[in-house]
């Protein structure tokens, strides 16, 4: 052996994380479920977006003669109280309802996401402030306050997207201030620090960029609670008005002939299977974090 | 005393094979082990990480974790087959007969329980006593253990106590009924180095007044041979080697344990030797090599070491694995063979300049007062430290948990501000610094951390983290590739290496990816934080000898923080031992260690586990108690409930630190004699 | 301990006040004259009325002195009169708050008996057939459109098996029974009337099921999780260690620590469940403050949506402070740290 430093010759993998994958592979199987949640997602997504080519009817287009009648080859959700074709118009009701849930994640995300930040880095008052300030609004019921502001200003899908937006995103605030505290005392942040990086480059370019995985799987998630969100305030009126078709306001509809099961069922169906998927997935992906997989730490 | 062979076989383990993994793809973590523990002995297992010592004693007690199980072999206990026994069986045996203890009291023992009725579990999980006799049963033996208050103490919680204590209440558990043999996985690795002192005292008074069996497990060959009667060390799954201790530390018959042994600091090495660093890093068991496990790192192999393992076979006093050994090519004692040798160190430098002054630093936390109206306290994590580090010295801060040594090279970073003090580098005071100024001095020191996992953006490349410092300050893109192939060629990384991410490294690469992104700047002064005491034995000797290469060539000034007193003694030229946020003890280096003045620094040199074969009760300078608390310092002299020798003055006036006019100094009112012995015998008990 | 207490019980209030702020800001924002919203049509065409009311209210004072005013009335419980009932919002909300609270308790109790050893059993037996069911289960009950399933499960229920009774509290024959706490389960059995209390909780059954869908899945997840974090730790090898059965492990050392986390979501849960189960109500015509508020909306009775709007969230608030210091009583360690050092 020589004196020179050694050079270490280069290690596949160390022994840590191969243990790791072998006990996944030992354990469960995760993936299945994730590939079933992705599955229905894609098919919903799919089928909303070729609404205008699947859909063979106008979902607007109200056939009185044709009303309550039974899932068939050629109406295959059945027909409402008008004669309106339920498939169309649950394929039609996903065009808004899924951007819409998206959008009030994406707002939520946006706001807790840079609130949460800088009350986690900056600390001391501020921290203090916003925590105060995110927990009047946390106590705020979200039906409710869509009530109010539906009340106030009429009921629209605008509207409502408004109101859950404005009390969507505490707990936004709350994870991403917990994951910047948490991050901020790491040591490869204080050797950034130590390499003379700005305050605003440690969060921007080294805290954020690792906190952000952890939100993005939790908004990810969160868009099956706001599409849930959303078929309520629908189902109380609150959301696009009719005739617009929207899956809660449809269950509505449904409720006065519960004996033509189809009319409330069909448009449940894509808010219950949707918001199982959204939330298999984010199950999966928090068991593939899990440092405890197989019940053995690593 | 302790006997050298005790009494008749209590553990016999033949051929035990533990494997981890799936069913089709198993992976083999002890690979045939056969120990013998015999009644009232003190047997050692040795090992790195990877090397199956863990698993092996949890084999061994049936608390395997799932997906790990045993594959086959026997354990014997009196004569008992345990593997294979029934749940019940073994139940009966573990906490009645065979009592364990584990690296971490804290994890081990339940949160949300008060000490008192986890230590009674096992009296009466087995019957032995009812409440009533426990509790005073409990009581009585912590007490024995040294545990002060003890009535009061078994009404609280876990995290109540400190690691020290904690460790002695497991202790006080495992031996609760009595039980012919302990074993304890790593029971003082988590513990300061005076602490740890205690509790091997303690393992050695209870299996002499006991008569009770140890298995001990460590990765420190030091803590073995001062308490263990035979020692057998593992690599790699499987014992390669194993016999009486003085034998086996003075003969070692297989290359692994000869460098172990050499790799070791010694107390009596002369600093400036470079460590004899092995080479390469500890297979991890789903990678294991052909024929000798160790053949990659060994300095011996020979042809049929590649091809064939060798068996464990009597050679000389003890039994060994080795072809080579078995052939008789192993020269007969340790000492410098070729594995990295010493080379004769310059003679010291001219006394350099000053490129840091730091002058009365204090540095506090605040507590929120017990009451609604009661004022915060304060716990002084530095307070009033001065030091001076010269142009291309190293510098090394000893001290135990606690003692703000950490805090303090924050401090001296500007990481943290102080509340009072003054820091003066490269002429400029900087101690209020701040904006750009600051980011402009801090080019010129830079850290190296303790938690090679912790300290690399797990999102970056390593060619992007050792780049940070000089994208950060505005470097030139080409002179950035320049100085980053520089240094991880300097580290000792291939360039292969530069496009990794750091969860595809080892312990021992990532923090030499630590150093390269903290010379890149070239700076004046590097700060370690523990660099190595995270890492595997065998690998700390090669960074601490990469730092002292990158030292001496650059001409660094290093200040390197440990509360590993051999390392230190080893690589800096001078030293400063604190305790409690002061500086209790200063000067260079062979001065301190052989004539400290300051009776806590007598304690710390008595404390280290060295390579000793004197098994007999060691004076070991051991102290009373836990560390006092940071919150409420003892007034006076902040050491005085520790020491044998206060005395009234202690406790009226704080000592300042002063010496005889050389550069040694020490704060103390009755400084140890400086004619006495290295090792006094003042503080036996 | 009480330190921590005192100081967010301080730190309630201006969370408090600035709820009712946000609820003042949100009246001032509507375009809607309010006037107009809170008094009748006839009144509004009265300018001796319409005067005498802006001076009761002070709606002809500067925006704080109106805030004061609003603050000051609330402190003496005046949230101002609903459209709809013509009586104090107060009145109203004490008046529908009971049935609410019966509501949510039964529901948190079933849910807490349910899902704790569910949660633990699932846990232990990772991987397996029980835990598939339970973890597909339970999803499908955090991810249910309530709606639907209170409209599935009354159809089926009441109007076809007759299994179900009644939409209302108790039979439309019976007497509720006299007022004590107005919890009707409680009073039947305080009265000695077991046959009423009987009927109560058999009104309950259907509509407390269907919210249990939510709480139980919830609460089981959160059970199984915290479970699974438990199971791995160190102390329980340790409890093995000293010769413990693994029953006894469980039971002694695993399943408190398990449990204590979960404790904070029961509170919240039941805090969800008190904010007006607002869907079930209204389908089940259950006389609950949820149901309160959807009259409320429909009939843009302003004052009774804010009223409820900041009840809800006082509750909430309340909520939350609680849960928090139950969780300290029960975890030491967290008692400790507050009361660690703050670098």
């Amino acid at each position: 052996m020589t004196d020179a430093p050694m050079a270490v010759p280069a290690v596949s993998l160390p022994s840590r994380s191969r243990l790791r994958l072998l006990a996944a592979a030992a354990g469960r199987m995760p993936n299945a479920e994730m590939a079933v949640g992705v599955a229905i997602i894609l098919v919903w997504a799919a089928l909303i977006a070729a609404a205008p080519v699947i859909a063979k009817f106008d979902p607007l287009r109200q056939q009185i003669a044709l009303r309550l009648q039974p899932p068939s080859a050629v109406h295959l959700f059945g027909t409402d109280q008008l004669g309106r074709d339920v498939f169309a118009r649950v394929l039609y009701g996903g065009r808004e309802s899924l951007p819409a849930a998206v959008a009030v994640v994406a707002v939520g995300f946006l706001v807790g996401v840079s609130l949460g930040s800088v009350a986690g880095y900056c600390r001391g008052i501020v921290d203090d402030v916003v925590m105060r300030f995110t927990d009047m609004v946390l106590g705020f019921p979200l039906i409710v306050l869509a009530m109010a502001v539906a009340a106030a200003l009429g009921a629209s899908l605008a509207h409502g997207i408004v109101a859950l937006a404005a009390v969507w995103w505490p707990p936004y605030v709350r994870v991403c201030r917990a994951l910047v505290l948490d991050l901020s005392n790491k040591e490869y942040v204080v050797a950034s620090r130590a390499a003379g990086r700005r305050p605003a480059g440690i969060l921007f370019r080294v805290i954020l960029p690792n906190a952000l995985p952890a939100l993005l799987v939790m908004a990810a998630i969160d868009i099956g609670r706001a599409i849930l969100s959303f078929s309520i305030l629908g189902f109380l009126g609150l959301g696009a008005q009719p005739p617009q078709p929207e899956w809660g306001a449809m269950v509505a509809t449904g409720a006065t002939v519960m004996d033509d099961w189809w009319v409330a069922t069909c448009p449940a169906m894509p808010v219950l299977t949707l918001a199982f998927a959204f939330n298999l997935i984010g199950d999966s992906i928090r068991d593939a974090l899990d440092p405890w997989v197989g019940g053995r730490r690593q | 005393m302790t006997q050298e062979r005790g009494g008749e076989m209590l553990l016999d383990v033949r051929d035990l094979q533990v494997a981890a993994g799936t069913e089709r793809q198993p992976v083999a973590v002890v690979r045939g082990v056969s120990l013998q523990v015999r009644a009232g002995e003190i047997f050692g297992l040795l090992g790195e990480s990877g090397s199956g010592k863990s698993m092996t004693v949890l084999a061994i007690n049936g608390l395997l974790p799932a997906g790990v199980r045993v594959t086959g072999g026997s354990v014997k206990f009196n004569g008992e087959e345990l593997i294979g026994a029934s749940r019940r069986r073994l139940s009966q045996l573990r906490g009645d007969r065979i009592g364990m203890v584990f690296q971490d009291s804290l994890t081990s023992l339940n949160p949300i329980m008060r000490i008192g009725p986890q230590v009674a579990e096992p009296l009466l999980l087995h019957g032995k006593a009812n409440q009533r006799q426990a509790r005073l049963l409990v009581g009585e033996r912590l007490r024995a253990m040294g545990m002060p208050d003890a009535r009061e103490a078994v009404r609280r919680y876990p995290h109540e106590f400190s690691g020290g204590m904690r460790q002695r209440a497991t202790i006080a558990t495992a031996l609760i009924t009595t039980p012919q043999l302990l074993i304890a996985d790593e029971p003082t690795t988590a513990l300061d180095v005076t602490v740890q002192a205690q509790i091997l005292d303690i393992c050695q008074r209870l299996n002499e007044e006991l008569g009770v069996a140890i298995l001990l497990i460590s990765h420190d060959l030091g803590v073995l041979s001062e308490i263990c009667t035979t020692i057998g060390v593992m690599y790699a799954g499987r014992i390669v080697q194993t016999g009486p201790t003085r034998a086996l530390l003075e003969h070692p018959s297989h290359p692994y344990t000869r460098a172990l042994v050499e790799s070791m600091p010694r107390a009596a090495g002369t600093r400036g030797d470079r460590l004899h660093a092995i080479g390469g890093e500890p297979p991890s068991p789903d990678a294991l090599p052909e024929g000798c496990k160790f053949h990659p790192r060994c300095a011996f192999a020979i042809a049929r070491c590649v091809a064939h393992e060798p068996d464990l076979v009597v050679v000389g006093d003890t039994r060994s694995a080795c072809w080579v050994a078995q052939a008789g090519g192993l020269p007969l004692s340790a000492g410098g063979d070729g594995v990295g040798d010493a080379r004769p160190q310059p003679a010291a430098a001219a006394a350099q300049e000053v490129l840091l002054a730091a002058v009365e630093l204090r540095r506090y936390f605040t507590v929120p007062g017990e009451t609604l109206f009661a004022r915060p306290r304060h716990v002084h994590a530095v307070d009033g430290v001065s030091l001076v580090i010269h142009r291309g010295e190293t510098l090394g801060i000893v001290g135990e948990s606690g003692c703000g040594k950490s805090t303090l090279a924050r401090c001296l970073m500007r990481l943290i501000d102080v509340e009072a003090g003054s820091i003066e580098f490269m002429g400029r005071d900087i101690t209020r610094l701040g904006g750009d100024e600051l980011r402009r001095i801090r080019r010129h020191m830079q850290p190296i951390f303790q938690d090679p996992y912790a300290s690399l953006n797990p999102r970056l490349r390593v060619s992007d983290i050792v780049a940070e410092p000089l994208t950060v300050n505005d470097f030139a893109a080409a002179e950035i590739t320049a100085r980053v192939q520089e240094a991880l060629d300097l580290v000792g990384l291939g360039r292969g290496l530069a496009s990794r991410f750091p969860h595809q490294l080892s312990g021992g690469q990532r923090q030499r990816v630590g150093i390269a992104r903290a010379i890149v700047l070239r700076p004046a002064l590097m700060v370690a934080d523990e660099p190595i005491s995270s890492l595997d034995l065998s690998i700390q000797a090669q960074i601490i000898n990469l730092m002292r290469d990158l030292q001496q060539r650059f001409d660094l000034a290093l200040v390197f923080i440990s509360h590993d007193l051999r390392i230190v003694r080893q690589l800096c030229a001078r030293i400063a031992v604190m305790f409690l946020g002061k500086v209790v003890e200063s000067g260079p280096t062979e001065e301190v260690c052989t004539r400290p003045r300051h009776p806590y620094t007598r304690a710390l040199l008595a404390s280290v586990p060295e390579l000793s074969f004197d098994r007999g009760r060691r004076t070991r300078g051991l102290l009373e108690g836990d560390p006092p608390s940071p919150l409420s310092p003892p007034s006076g002299c902040r050491f005085r409930t520790r020491c044998a020798l206060a005395r009234q003055r202690c406790a009226e006036s704080e000592p300042p630190l002063a010496g005889d006019g050389t550069a040694h100094r020490w704060a103390c009112h009755f400084p140890l004699d400086a004619e006495a012995p290295a090792l006094a015998g003042e503080f036996a008990r | 301990m009480t330190r921590y207490i005192v100081r967010r019980l301080l730190l309630l209030i201006p969370v408090l006040l600035g709820m009712t702020l946000i609820s003042f800001a949100v009246t001032k924002a509507i375009p809607t004259d309010p006037i107009i919203a809170s008094i009748s049509q006839e009144a509004s065409n009265h300018p001796e009325i319409v005067a005498a009311y802006r001076k009761a209210w002070g709606l002809d004072q500067p925006l704080p002195v109106q805030y004061f005013t609003y603050v000051w009335n609330l402190l003496h419980g005046n949230m101002g009169v609903s459209i709809y009932t013509h009586r104090a919002v107060v009145d109203d909300l004490l008046d529908y708050l009971p049935a609410t609270v019966e509501l949510a308790t039964v529901t948190i109790v079933f849910s807490v008996v349910l899902s704790i050893p569910l949660g633990i059993l699932a846990a232990m037996r990772r991987g397996g057939m029980i835990d598939f069911v339970v973890r597909m289960l339970t999803l499908a009950g955090v991810a249910m459109p309530i709606f639907w399933l209170a409209l599935v499960l009354l159809n089926i229920f009441y109007l076809r098996l007759g299994w179900a009774p009644a939409p209302g509290r108790l039979d439309y024959a019976l007497q509720p029974p006299p007022t004590v706490t107005r919890l009707y389960i409680v009073d039947s059995l305080i009265a000695g009337d077991p046959a009423t209390a009987w009927n109560a909780l058999s009104h309950l059954a259907l509509p407390a099921f269907v919210l249990a869908t939510w709480s139980v899945g919830l609460l089981t997840r959160m059970t199984r999780a915290s479970m699974l974090s438990v199971l791995p730790q160190d102390f329980l090898r340790a409890a093995r260690s000293k010769g413990a059965s693994e029953f006894y492990v469980i039971r002694r050392h695993a399943a408190p620590n398990a449990t204590i986390p979960v404790v904070t979501v029961i509170g919240l849960a039941y805090g969800d469940l008190l904010s007006g189960a607002l869907l079930v109500e209204t389908i089940f015509g259950w006389p609950g403050i949820g149901r309160y508020a959807f009259n409320a909306a429909v009939h843009v009775d302003f004052p009774a949506i804010i009223g409820v709007a900041l009840t809800v969230g006082f509750i909430y608030t309340i909520v939350n402070l609680a849960v928090d210091v139950v969780y300290a009583l029960l975890d030491p360690r967290v008692r400790a740290s507050l009361t660690a050092v703050r670098a």
